[in-house]
């Protein structure tokens, strides 16, 4: 089909034929909305956020443990010193 | 305040502290900015991925925005346009199929002969602007899909109304000198469109 050259006019007109506006999806539309507004950037979380939140995930650790740890020990040490008091109490009773 | 009764550069100066604001210039330009990477690209899927990118650049930048005269959507197609020129020297081929069925789909009708000959002009058409240097077919997008003035054009290209005009013109004959040559190669060589 080596015709005769287009005319501009008959450029233009198959341009505008050819380059006609596309939709873009909907949902990706949306979900990059949601990604750039909600989530404030192209990554949830920055490696020094990561960082904060891992430490202060250490911190309550720790410091849980550490409660724990104490309240088992209040807890034996009132066990032991209620057992004494049984063997001291039944100890007067068998002597007198 | 109501943030859909601001304009463009209003909304900018506040979009670095605040994301509604920001969210308001998503919604009014996400669709350009992703026909632009689209034509440019040819395929959804990496258009989708650099309008992405173009947004990510433009929220964080958007605080150091300043209006120099320039339209917001000027400062956006520059964020694309870099990303785009990146896109390209990335690789080494640019992708042609889904703009080819773009044209193909777009014409069922009574006269399939005429219209069969309508979409091989179309197919060597937008080979021929694939063809093109990037300022041309950024100049075309915007022109044709976009449907911006020269003035509008040069707003965003950085260049003046009158040397648009030139472009554009100088774009046209070079576009149907690339057409007549591709059709010229076409009869030479029968079926070669087939195997595209």
């Amino acid at each position: 089909m080596a015709g005769p050259r287009l005319s501009r006019k008959q450029i233009e007109s198959l341009l505008t034929e050819v380059l006609t506006p596309v939709e873009p999806s909907a949902q990706f539309v949306h979900s990059l909305k949601a990604r750039l507004v909600t989530y404030q950037g192209e990554r949830p979380l920055s490696p020094w956020m990561l960082l904060a939140i891992l430490g202060t995930a250490i911190v309550l650790a720790l410091t849980s443990i550490g409660m724990l740890l104490r309240f088992i020990v209040g807890l034996v040490s009132l066990i032991s010193l209620l057992g004494n008091r049984r063997n001291t109490n039944s100890g007067s009773r068998a002597s007198a | 305040m109501a943030r859909e009764t601001l304009d463009d550069l209003a909304l900018a100066e506040i979009a670095g502290s605040d994301m509604e604001a920001f969210g308001e210039l998503y919604e009014r330009h996400v669709r350009r900015i992703y026909n632009y990477i689209y034509y440019r690209t040819g395929n959804h899927h990496d258009a989708e991925d650099l309008t992405a990118r173009v947004f990510q650049r433009a929220l964080r930048h958007v605080g150091n925005f300043e209006d120099k005269g320039v339209p917001f959507t000027a400062w956006l197609y520059r964020i694309a346009h870099n990303l785009v020129a990146n896109w390209h020297r990335d690789r080494s081929r640019r992708p042609v199929i889904p703009l080819d069925k773009h044209v193909v789909v777009s014409e069922v009708g009574e006269h399939p002969e005429a219209e069969a000959i309508a979409s091989e002009e179309q197919f060597l058409l937008l080979e021929a602007v694939r063809a093109l240097p990037d300022d041309r077919q950024q100049l075309l997008i915007l022109k044709f899909v976009e449907r911006m003035s020269n003035a509008e054009i040069g707003e965003v290209m950085g260049r003046t109304e009158g040397a648009i005009k030139s472009l554009y013109h100088r774009t046209l004959s070079t576009l149907r000198e690339e057409v007549k040559q591709r059709e010229s190669g076409e009869a030479a060589e029968p079926g070669s469109s087939e195997s595209k």
